[in-house]
């Protein structure tokens, strides 16, 4: 019978994956993803650290996903877009896949942490732009939610875990190094609350752009939620979300380009495609808009009819 | 390995005893030390368990998308320990049906040596469970690398990984003991760390009933995938 | 619109705008048609300067600056020549030249790529 001691040692050795003879060397756990376990590990002939995904078992269907996933990686680059720098097999027979590391935290646990309405709309707008770069590709992610979404201690946005995502067999004119979904219909791929109808339903085939459109819908209404001290949800903003998070894909935004298109259109106080406006509405929008230079027209002109008004008197 | 329920009655049988040698052992000791039963009664209800498994056709009620069988076989235990008491009250239960042989004075033996658990009944199970796995695949091990002259390497992962030594000997010491260079060190634990995880994922593979089930079992035991 | 001739315009615009404003002023009101000539001219060409200046700058700040001292020096040569008015001149010029600078830097386009 072995000892406490000894079964902590050996579950430890367990859950590590080995990499001896490898370029890396494991230095702590990062977290748990879908697959398997996300490591910080450092690349010793590089001297970088890198985020080492390690699938926890070496079964065949696990491999032949993580792999897909690191091709659909591979073949998304955008500063949005995690890049992935090697995948192979660990000397214990586990598939792996070396990815950049980001120092950071899931937009999950960041959210409180970020600013005013305007910064938390413009972080959205970074990760709908990296899914909008993802759709121009042919690829689906299928998978967006808050935890998926990664802010850096710089700022950056970045979208990861691309396991579950989808790709389009006709991906224009640059062929992708995988397709299909790796799903049949009847099959459930996605985070409940955050998929869309279509993709709870299991209706696989009906799955495209327009369900990542729904996810980024949720995200944007999460990240636009007014805060207590913050004015109400602007109507404008309330349409896009409700236009993104429509029941049927036919009624939503074509693509996460479209979305991220209408977000930053109302972030400019320009009109947006999801809200038609009375002409009080779009005299107010414009009011807004040009603040500034109308502040500085009045200040002239009450400047002009203060100088009268003295030399009158 | 098949479905203990499949196949005909020998394949049957040894599907059975797989899963009875797997998984006696930790829910004796988690009806023992989890929920406080006799020595008695704790073993009537993991014969009682085995025996219905099969009988009344529990084990084809298992469905892995909603349990780990382990977390399944204790959920029917728990059932089956409550009834046991309640039969207790009544009549002093004339010995059922024994298919099992439990060595419980073994048992109790190695219960008596474990520290004092203030962990929940269910975490004492989990644990339990992992102890058995994983004693039962450094037997493996063992015997495996006895039988092809690797008995030093078995010698070098013991000390270094089973025995309680405090503090933990160093790779350098380790190299001195064994009369090896620290290298050698390094490559001959590390096989024997992979060979230890190929013979605990062997015993799972033989001891989950269903194969779509494995991969679940496992990732529960390495890390990663949800529970 | 590139921010030179957006320059251009805002300040001719303004220089309309601000010459027609002595109408207010009776004592001025027979050389009006001189007044918004005049006035116009000085608005154009400060307007040029000003958006000359947003597109080598890029830089709103540094451009509001630029903006207040042409066109309060251009305002200052019409006071100096009235040898009155200086301040009655000087401010509103001022603040015409702040809303040109805000106005070239906010809407003109630079000769790159969209840098709104």
């Amino acid at each position: 019978m072995l000892s406490d001691a000894a079964l902590d040692r050996l579950q430890t050795s367990l859950g590590t994956p080995d990499t001896s003879g490898t370029r890396y060397r494991i230095l702590r756990k990062a977290g748990e993803g879908g697959m398997g376990t996300v490591w910080e590990a450092e690349d010793t002939v590089l001297s970088r650290r890198v985020a080492l995904k390690v699938l926890a078992v070496e079964d065949e269907g696990g491999a032949a996903r993580l792999l897909r996933e690191a091709r659909i990686v591979a073949g998304l680059e955008h500063p949005g877009i995690v890049p992935v720098h090697d995948a192979g097999t660990l000397p214990d027979g586990r598939v792996f896949a070396a990815l950049k590391f980001v120092d950071g935290a899931p937009l999950s646990a960041a959210l409180p942490m970020l600013g005013g309405p305007a910064e938390r709309l413009r972080v959205f707008l970074r990760a709908a732009e990296a899914v909008a770069f993802a759709h121009a590709r042919g690829v689906v992610h299928r998978d967006l939610k808050p935890e998926n979404v990664m802010l850096g201690a710089f700022g950056e946005v970045l979208v990861v875990d691309w396991g579950v995502a989808a790709v389009r067999g006709d991906s224009g004119s640059r062929a992708f190094p995988v397709s299909g979904s790796g799903t049949k219909d009847g099959t459930v791929v996605g985070t409940p609350g955050w998929m869309a109808p279509e993709q709870e339903r299991g209706e696989i085939s009906r799955v495209d752009a327009r369900s990542d459109v729904f996810a980024l819908g949720r995200l944007l209404s999460v990240l636009a939620e007014p805060r207590p001290g913050e004015p109400g949800l602007d109507r404008r903003l309330a349409a896009i979300v409700a236009k993104a998070t429509a029941q049927e894909p036919e009624t939503r935004y074509e693509n996460a380009a479209a979305l991220a298109g209408d977000v930053a259109r109302h972030l400019e106080g320009e009109p947006v495609s999801a809200y038609r406006e009375g002409p009080v509405e779009r005299l107010a929008r414009l009011a807004v808009r040009h603040r500034v230079a109308l502040l500085l027209l009045l200040a002239y002109l009450v400047t002009r009819a203060l100088v009268l008004f003295i030399r009158k008197n | 390995m098949a479905l203990a329920t499949e196949g005909g009655p020998e394949e049957r049988g040894a599907a059975m005893d797989a899963l009875a040698r797997a998984y006696w052992k930790p829910l004796y000791t988690y009806a023992r030390l989890g929920r406080r039963l006799s020595e008695e009664a704790a073993e009537d209800a993991v014969q009682d368990l085995f025996a219905s498994l099969v009988e009344k056709g529990w084990l084809a009620r298992w469905d892995p998308a909603r349990a780990r069988l382990r977390t399944y076989l204790r959920v029917l235990l728990d059932g089956l320990a409550a009834n046991t008491a309640r039969a207790a009250g009544r009549e002093k239960r004339g010995g059922g049906v024994r298919t099992l042989s439990i060595d419980a004075a073994e048992t109790e033996a190695e219960i008596a040596r474990l520290a004092p658990r203030t962990a929940s009944p269910e975490e004492i199970y989990e644990r339990e469970w992992r102890r058995w796995l994983f004693t039962r695949a450094v037997a493996r091990l063992e015997e495996d690398y006895t039988r092809s002259g690797r008995g030093a390497r078995f010698a070098l992962f013991s000390a270094a990984d089973l025995a309680d030594e405090d503090p933990r000997p160093t790779y350098a010491q380790l190299a001195e003991r064994f009369s090896l260079k620290v290298t050698d060190v390094t490559n001959h634990l590390s096989a024997a760390r992979r060979d230890f995880r190929r013979a605990v994922l062997a015993l799972l593979a033989q001891e989950t009933p269903r194969g779509d089930a494995l991969s679940g079992e496992a990732r529960a035991l390495f890390g990663g995938g949800k529970s | 619109m590139s921010k030179v001739l957006l320059g251009f315009l805002v300040g001719g615009a303004l220089g309309v705008l601000d010459g027609m404003t002595s109408w207010f002023t009776p004592e001025v009101r027979p050389e009006i048609l001189q007044i918004i000539a005049g006035s116009t001219f000085k608005g154009l060409v400060a307007g040029l300067l000003i958006g000359l200046f947003a597109r080598r700058t890029n830089n709103m700040a540094l451009t509001l600056v630029f903006g207040v001292i042409v066109a309060g020096f251009f305002a200052y040569l019409v006071a100096a020549s009235m040898g009155k008015f200086y301040f009655e001149i000087m401010l509103p010029g001022a603040i015409v030249g702040l809303l040109t600078g805000y106005a070239t830097q906010r809407y003109g386009h630079g000769p790159s790529p969209r840098a709104a």
